[in-house]
């Protein structure tokens, strides 16, 4: 039995958030077919969603996952460091934009993008970093008159 | 002939140099604004509105309709470009438009887009002056019922759009059916799923969920490589569309012009829905439809003349009846208020020169766009030669700014982070992003008008089959879902589930 | 050494002292935000902004428009409630946040979270049929209604909406029963109508064009008096019901503002009211001047709190 790990995670995980969502549906109050309430829909959905799962995880198991890629064609070759790290900047980034204000979220969020993927020197990123916030601060905020918010230091 | 002299007093108005100026500045702003990531048409015309105050009112509808098409052409870009949608209905124009770009040939794809956005505009207009009237009395007898059978046909026609298990890609439609429920239920005014965000109490945006889905995922793909992948050839394969592309192209344009025009016009309907099915009638009448999603040329074609076509379409009610069919129509209802013209069913008679001049400078204004757009595609083509470790910041940052300058919210930035690891994982396991978009745009649509036509009916499910629209829908629906499976329609080339072909 | 230190601490300390006061000068020293509870364009966004150009000139600082659309207009206002209250963050109020607080939609107290700064306009609700429909007047559809219990379908801007819930609270009264379709703005409810996908709609005065085209007739209004523009149509309490459709528009701003601030905002609003361009604008609605002043209206929002919330639980809305 070809069992892929990535595919069987993958439908028991649909199967889960299926669940949930039908859990949901049914608190939101599945009224009747004659007269719908706010639950209605989420609840078919999820149960469509968890049967879909179950019937994609019995043909996986009577071998139709062969056609899958296998785990290793997937997982290959993957830079965890780099993909996890820039997650993370951008996450911290969207979560201080406000603190830290515009310019200098942005700053510090290019020196770290600019990189990522290939090493250079400081001073090359540094002046990049720089330039970029400045142009596009001057494109959004002039240009578009968006709103950007400016950090504690009043920036 | 009547229509001689309305054309004639269109030309008009159109040419006055004030008018000129203001359509050029229009579709200039509408182009920047398409290619921003995020921020659409309507963000840029609530912020100019103003400034129309101090202008004839003819000069500001110009000018604001020419930001609303003119963002059309430039959603395209980006989408070709860097797989962003800089609008939610050039979605689908990322599935083929991008990877004709790694392969080279951004300039053909960059160039069919233009031309057969120009060209589906200008059909556009046309129909919008010979059938405006009988058509707009047809669309108003789309009711609740009405819409709940086309939608159900919509979502028949996405089966069309996959190319694996069609299983996992009504997994993905189901999901994205749920996220559609995310936010205040209209009808029962309960908050679903809104974990006490208040934010999210008007769902979840279509953009950040789009921007993330399909771009966002695309960075983190090219960021996890550990082997050097170059993500764009440097070969660049011709700077305009060539003629064999114009064959295989015309067909996709015509019928993607007439579809969008179609969908356009239904209230509640336009560009979104119609890209997507016309990429997907598309996929269904070709001869190899195994190269969507590849870099199929039809596959950008069509999509780009349903959404301009859709978008000329979508101004029918509002100027014959007064009615907006989407938010941007809204806003320029709230435009001609302001400036003491009101809009409905005697703004024709009352405001001739209004009309007709609108009308025709939406041509120019298509005219101008094709000449901005054309030479601008030798600079994008340059721009990517760029190297990908120094464009994808500039991408991320694109997408984290528009995304939140839709609202002035970190939230949609989270959304669309949130939606990129998801499309990244997606990608990995190759679920497909576009059965998940058709459903969760057209979900809600599909459940208000559902239980509205129940409320109606009192419960009875006949009255989506009493009536002669709903019923016809469905049954091509039923029709559509029954065919492929009956052994004398199968063709070789289309799979069904990824098994049965091979 | 010490010495290079506090002569350096000194002049640290002496600059700083500078900077202090100069951030508590007088209100307002740099733009206000004025946050728009709903889309751009509509007629709250464009009266709001046609009354925030005016106030600029008597607070001497721009009043900068946002628009935060959602949940039925609670989501701007909302996000007011969150911020300081200094003075630079107000916003735009209708009584949507009070409906939804008392249906337990809200999760901020309209009266306590919020300070009420002065009352500014009032829109037009109005009860409309199609042109061809058989009902000539009010009386005419209530008749039927009568005979046809649940029979008539109407639109409604959305469920607790002032429109609707006047509806509900008309049905409470005369004891008829409708049958309600709840839609997404005046734009769905026009389109159903036209297209005779409901029998009639109630909702705020975007029917105006279609009315004076001829193809919806205008059978009653909600407000406590006729309307100017539509002299012939009677009010629904001329029609022999106590109801009245409870809404208006009001500046607030967060909670503890203090109250010098609050004056400055009001009377620069104030008049503003009076801006040719502002009664222009409300003109084009069909929105009435609904002038009251911050302690009157501190008092009208307690009013409307109660009065809504015995509404709310009359009609078996409430779901706490």
């Amino acid at each position: 039995m070809p069992v892929k790990k990535t595919f069987l995670i993958n439908d028991l995980i649909w199967i889960a958030f299926a669940f949930v969502v039908c859990l949901g549906g049914l608190k939101l109050g599945f009224g009747s077919f004659h007269s719908p309430q706010a639950g209605f829909m989420p609840f078919l959905a999820g149960l469509l969603l968890g049967t879909l799962a179950i019937v994609d995880l019995g043909q996986g198991f009577l071998r139709k996952w062969e056609r899958d890629k296998s785990d290793k064609v997937i997982w290959a070759d993957i830079h965890w460091g780099k993909l996890l790290t820039t997650l993370g900047v951008l996450i911290l980034y969207t979560v201080l934009f406000s603190t830290l204000g515009f310019l200098i979220g942005t700053f510090f969020l290019l020196l770290f993008l600019y990189q990522v993927m290939e090493r250079r020197s400081w001073t090359t990123v540094v002046i990049a970093s720089a330039v970029t916030t400045v142009l596009f601060y001057l494109a959004f905020k002039i240009g578009l008159d968006s709103q950007l918010p400016r950090g504690f230091l009043g920036f | 002939m009547d229509l001689i002299n309305h054309l004639y007093l269109g030309f008009a108005v159109a040419f006055e140099p004030l008018n000129l100026f203001y359509c050029f500045l229009g579709v200039l702003i509408g182009t920047l604004v398409g290619v921003l990531p995020g921020l659409g048409p309507v963000a840029a015309m609530s912020l100019l509105l103003p400034a129309t105050f101090h202008t004839t009112p003819v000069a500001s509808i110009i000018m604001l309709a020419g930001i609303y098409y003119g963002a059309m052409y430039g959603g395209s870009t980006t989408s070709i470009l860097v797989n962003i949608p800089g609008e939610a209905a050039s979605v689908m124009t990322c599935l083929d438009g991008y990877q004709m770009a790694r392969q080279g040939k951004a300039g053909r794809a960059l160039g069919i887009s233009a031309f057969g956005s120009f060209i589906a505009g200008s059909v556009g207009i046309i129909g919008l002056i010979l059938i405006a009237p009988p058509l707009v009395d047809f669309a108003l007898k789309f009711g609740p019922p009405e819409y709940f059978s086309l939608m159900v046909l919509g979502l028949t026609i996405l089966t069309f759009l996959t190319s694996a298990s069609m299983i996992r890609a009504l997994m993905m439609a189901a999901f994205g059916l749920i996220v559609g429920t995310m936010g205040l239920d209209n009808i029962s005014g309960l908050a679903r799923f809104t974990f006490n965000i208040p934010e999210l109490l008007d769902g979840v945006g279509l953009v950040p969920v789009v921007m993330g889905l399909f771009g966002i995922s695309e960075v983190l793909l090219n960021i996890e490589m550990k082997v050097k992948r170059e993500v764009f050839t440097t070969k660049v394969k011709g700077l305009l569309p060539t003629l064999q592309d114009w064959a295989q192209s015309t067909g996709a344009i015509i019928r993607g012009t007439v579809l969008g025009f179609f969908l356009g016009i239904l209230p509640g309907g336009g560009a979104v829905i119609a890209s997507f099915v016309s990429y997907a009638i598309e996929k269904k009448v070709s001869k190899h439809p195994e190269e969507f999603g590849k870099g199929a040329i039809q596959g950008v074609a069509a999509p780009e003349a349903a959404n301009n076509s859709a978008a000329q379409g979508a101004f029918i009610p509002l100027l014959t009846l007064g009615i907006p069919s989407n938010v941007v129509m809204a806003m320029l209802l709230g435009a001609l208020i302001i400036h003491g013209v009101t809009p409905g069913p005697l703004l024709l008679s009352q405001h001739p020169q209004l009309f007709w001049g609108v009308v025709v400078s939406m041509y120019v204004g298509n005219i101008m766009l094709l000449f901005l757009n054309l030479p601008l595609i030798g600079f994008w083509v340059q721009l990517l030669k760029v190297p990908y470790s120094i464009l994808f910041p500039l991408i991320i940052l694109f997408c984290l700014l528009g995304s939140y300058s839709i609202n002035n919210s970190t939230t949609d930035v989270a959304i669309m982070l949130i939606f990129g690891v998801i499309g990244y994982l997606m990608k990995k396991i190759s679920l497909e992003a576009a059965p998940m978009v058709l459903a969760f745009v057209l979900g809600p649509m599909m459940e208000t008008a559902l239980r509205q036509s129940l409320i109606k009916s009192k419960g009875s499910f006949s009255i989506f089959f009493t009536r002669p629209i709903s019923a016809t829908c469905l049954i091509l629906a039923i029709a559509l879902m029954v065919i492929p499976l009956l052994p004398w329609f199968r063709r070789p080339g289309i799979a069904l589930e990824s098994e049965d072909v091979k | 050494m010490a010495q290079r230190f506090f002569v350096w601490m000194g002049t640290a300390i002496f600059l700083l002292a500078l900077v202090i006061p100069a951030a508590a000068q007088d209100y307002p020293n740099k733009p206000i935000n004025l946050v728009i509870q709903y889309p751009p364009g509509g007629s709250t966004d464009l009266t709001a902004r046609a009354l925030a150009i005016g106030a600029k000139k008597y607070l001497g600082q721009p009043v900068v428009c946002e628009n935060k659309a959602g949940g039925g207009g609670t989501v701007g206002v909302a996000l007011v409630a969150a911020k300081p209250g200094d003075g630079y963050t107000i916003g735009i109020v209708t009584s949507s946040p009070t409906m939804a607080y008392h249906m337990g939609k809200l999760n901020f107290h309209p009266l306590n979270d919020l300070t009420p700064i002065m009352r500014w306009g009032n829109y037009l609700f109005g009860i409309v049929v199609r042109a061809d429909s058989q009902w000539k007047t009010i009386q005419e559809l209530l008749q039927y209604a009568k005979q046809n219990p649940e029979k008539i379908s109407y639109g409604s801007p959305g469920v607790g909406t002032p429109p609707h819930l006047a509806m509900e609270e008309f049905s409470l009264v005369s004891g008829l029963k409708f049958t309600h379709i709840p839609a997404k703005g005046i734009a769905e409810n026009n389109t159903a109508l036209l297209g005779g996908h409901i029998d009639m709609v109630s909702d705020s005065s975007g029917w105006a064009p279609l009315v004076d085209a001829g193809k919806f007739r205008l059978l009653a209004t909600w407000g406590e008096k006729r309307c100017a523009r539509y002299p012939d149509a009677p009010t629904i309490k001329e029609a022999g019901y106590d109801v009245v459709a409870r809404s208006h528009l009001g500046v607030i701003g967060p909670k503890g503002m203090p109250k010098p601030v609050v004056a400055k905002i009001a009377d620069a609003f104030k008049k503003a009211m009076e801006d040719p361009e502002f009664v222009s604008v409300m003109k084009k609605f069909d929105m009435d001047h609904y002038y009251l002043g911050t302690e009157d209206y501190t008092k009208y929002m307690q009013s409307d709190f109660e009065n809504i919330g015995k509404l709310v639980q009359k009609l078996g809305l409430d779901k706490k």
